[in-house]
């Protein structure tokens, strides 16, 4: 990976893919689906999860799952509209960019 | 390190945190290995660093909602004072990583850090190895060297209180022969002042003493303290230095 993937838009793809699953995700799979975008080390995901949690944009519930209780992350109205913020930004920002890469933009 | 030392390791680097903040980031990852299956423990677990690197990085997390200048990233945590804009480490393939980049800086510090990784264990185990090897001769040369400082120390000690005791004396001494001269003076007045003289003499000779003695000690215990409070600060500004 060459560009660096600052704060936000880590926040966003973490989101992103939460909101993909309307039951919720649990972290081993949040990082695994993270990984799929961007090089992510493993410990890097647990402060993003917890301060989005802290942030009210996830919701966390524990559901049994193979005899034990696992935690499941799951996105908020709250999160849902961050995350619809960061998606224009997002294409806003990827058009600009992609417009001066290819030469059109003046 | 095996998974139950790991996460007992982690939960004691933990213990200064909330309790609720540390059961849930000991719940995240006994779940995080728990799903990533027995067959991958130790591969996520290497991944994951050393206790002491995670609890950093949990640690790091809470500062962040205190009002902590520092962002998380995919390369995790980056306190915003440091320069990382360029910064891209590429933890898992640092081959790939040196072909796309090879800004001096950033080479620098993955050197070094690797570097610093790779010699540590061998080197500490040398000299551990060359110490208990120098053990029979070095313990009874330092002990030998200890018992030479501590009497030489002892000695100039003594010399310094009997010098500063004996100059004391001469000042006392001095000013009570003195008065008994005065008393005498009308008696025998010529033997009277030659006793005024002397101990006039022995007063100087006392005060001399003291100042010899006393202001390079006075000067010496002043330096020694102001280096103390020097280091205590200084390791107290450190201290706060690597915190932000």
């Amino acid at each position: 990976m060459v560009f660096n993937t600052g704060a936000a838009l880590l926040d966003a793809i973490v989101l992103a893919v939460v909101s993909r699953e309307a039951e919720g995700t649990y972290g081993y799979k949040i990082t695994q689906e993270v990984r799929q975008a961007i090089d992510l080390s493993e410990s890097t995901l647990y402060p993003v999860l917890r301060r989005l949690q802290k942030d009210e944009c996830l919701e966390v519930y524990d559901m049994e799952f193979g005899g034990r209780n696992r935690r499941y992350y799951k996105i908020t109205p709250k999160g849902s509209a961050q995350l619809r913020l960061y998606e224009a930004e997002w294409s806003r920002y990827s058009e600009r960019i992609t417009a001066i890469f290819e030469g059109g933009y003046r | 390190m095996n998974r139950i030392d790991f996460m007992q390791r982690l939960e004691l680097l933990l213990l200064d945190i909330p309790k609720a903040e540390r059961q849930e980031a000991i719940q995240y990852y006994e779940d995080y290995l728990d799903d990533a299956g027995v067959e991958n423990e130790q591969e996520v677990l290497e991944a994951l660093g050393t206790p002491e690197e995670l609890a950093a990085s949990i640690r790091e997390g809470l500062k962040e909602d205190t009002g902590g200048n520092g962002e998380f990233s995919e390369n995790g945590y980056h306190s915003r004072n440091q320069k990382n804009e360029n910064e891209i480490a590429h933890r898992r393939n640092p081959d790939d990583f040196r072909q796309q980049h090879s800004s001096a800086e950033d080479f620098n510090r993955r050197y070094r850090k690797e570097k610093k990784k790779g010699m540590s264990p061998g080197m500490l185990a040398l000299v551990i190895i060359l110490g208990i090897l120098a053990l029979p001769v070095g313990l009874p040369v330092a002990l030998a060297i200890g018992i030479v400082v501590l009497v030489l120390a002892i000695v100039a000690v003594i010399l310094v209180a009997v010098f500063l005791f004996v100059g004391v004396i001469c000042v006392i001494a001095g000013i009570i022969s003195i008065w008994k001269a005065v008393v005498e003076l009308f008696l025998f007045p010529a033997g009277a002042v030659l006793s005024i003289g002397i101990s006039l003499v022995v007063i100087g000779v006392g005060i001399l003493l003291c100042i010899a003695i006393g202001m390079p000690l006075l000067k010496l215990l002043t330096r020694a303290f102001r280096k103390t409070v020097d280091t205590c600060s200084g390791r107290l500004h450190k201290k706060g230095g690597d915190n932000v």
